[in-house]
């Protein structure tokens, strides 16, 4: 590899750039991001790719060439054109997927035979679910609040030297609700 | 009033003796939902302040009819928000003294402060 990759990128991705790939600074640093998918092995990968680019000569260390291709690797922009390049190449590959998966529905001896069936199904006609929520506010003043409330009345009124009225009185018979409620 | 009494708590005080007064009153009514019971015996006790303590307050009675109506005659001066006017009057000596001269307790509870 060397510089002359990086001053003729493929013609065909040329006009096939994303906008993060298009943000980024040079066509060196779009080819870097094309290579890391195009490296032969996960390891050295960075070091292929820098030098797929045209980073360094061919005189460059591996540890040269490295530091280069970490830096860049690190940066946000690489990083995002990394993320934006996996997509579109992950679309990419719905084409053999597909074909494959009706290599395995085509074959009923296959070992994953009824789970390809499945996977179909599932996306051609989803189950669906619904979910009921109810929500239920209740504003009524706890017994604790009305309690604060009228202790507050009590000890104001007192400082003002008020003899208040007394409060009014409700008959009724006393019905126990649960949860700390009462009802008349 | 003698006018060491007078002497002892400044005319801007005077529309404190009328609103404790007021409020007092107006409290007594037994319609009223505790909020705003609360909220009228919040604003009372707000009153009180360094001459106007708690003693004074305490000792203030609530306004009798006559005194009521008084007040709400001295609340038509400044119908709108702007109550200027009518707290202009309230520091009046001869316009508080009207109020004294009905309700007692005003004077008796400055006395608490000598």
């Amino acid at each position: 590899m060397n510089g002359v990759a990086a001053q003729n990128p493929p013609q065909d991705e040329q006009g096939n750039w994303g906008p993060c790939m298009l943000a980024l600074a040079n066509d060196k640093q779009r080819h870097f991001v094309s290579a890391l998918f195009e490296a032969p092995r996960k390891k050295g990968r960075l070091i292929w790719a820098a030098r797929a680019a045209g980073y360094g000569s061919t005189n460059s260390s591996n540890d040269s060439i490295a530091a280069i291709a970490s830096r860049l690797h690190a940066d946000q922009r690489i990083q995002a054109a990394i993320a934006e390049e996996s997509h579109r190449q992950l679309r990419g590959l719905a084409p053999g997927a597909i074909a494959a998966l009706e290599r395995l529905i085509d074959d009923p001896a296959a070992k994953d035979h009824a789970r390809a069936i499945a996977t179909v199904l599932d996306r051609s006609d989803p189950l669906m679910t619904t979910h009921t929520v109810k929500v239920e506010r209740d504003d009524r003043p706890t017994p604790q609040a009305i309690d604060k409330v009228l202790a507050r009345i009590e000890a104001l009124a007192a400082r003002a030297g008020l003899a208040l009225p007394a409060p009014k009185l409700i008959e009724g018979e006393c019905v126990e609700l649960g949860q700390g409620r009462a009802s008349t | 009033m003698t006018p060491d009494i007078l002497c002892s708590f400044p005319c801007g005080y005077n529309s404190n003796f009328l609103l404790a007064g007021w409020l007092k009153r107006e409290l007594q009514d037994e319609t009223l939902e505790p909020a705003q019971r609360l909220e009228m015996l919040e604003q009372l006790n707000s009153l009180t302040h360094q001459l106007f303590d708690e003693d004074v307050l305490r000792a203030i009675e609530p306004m009798s009819d006559v005194e009521y109506s008084m007040f709400l005659e001295l609340m038509k001066v400044s119908p709108g928000d702007n109550k200027k006017a009518t707290f202009d009057l309230m520091r009046r000596e001869d316009v508080f003294g009207k109020f004294r001269s009905v309700n007692p307790s005003y004077d008796l509870s400055m006395r608490t402060r000598r």
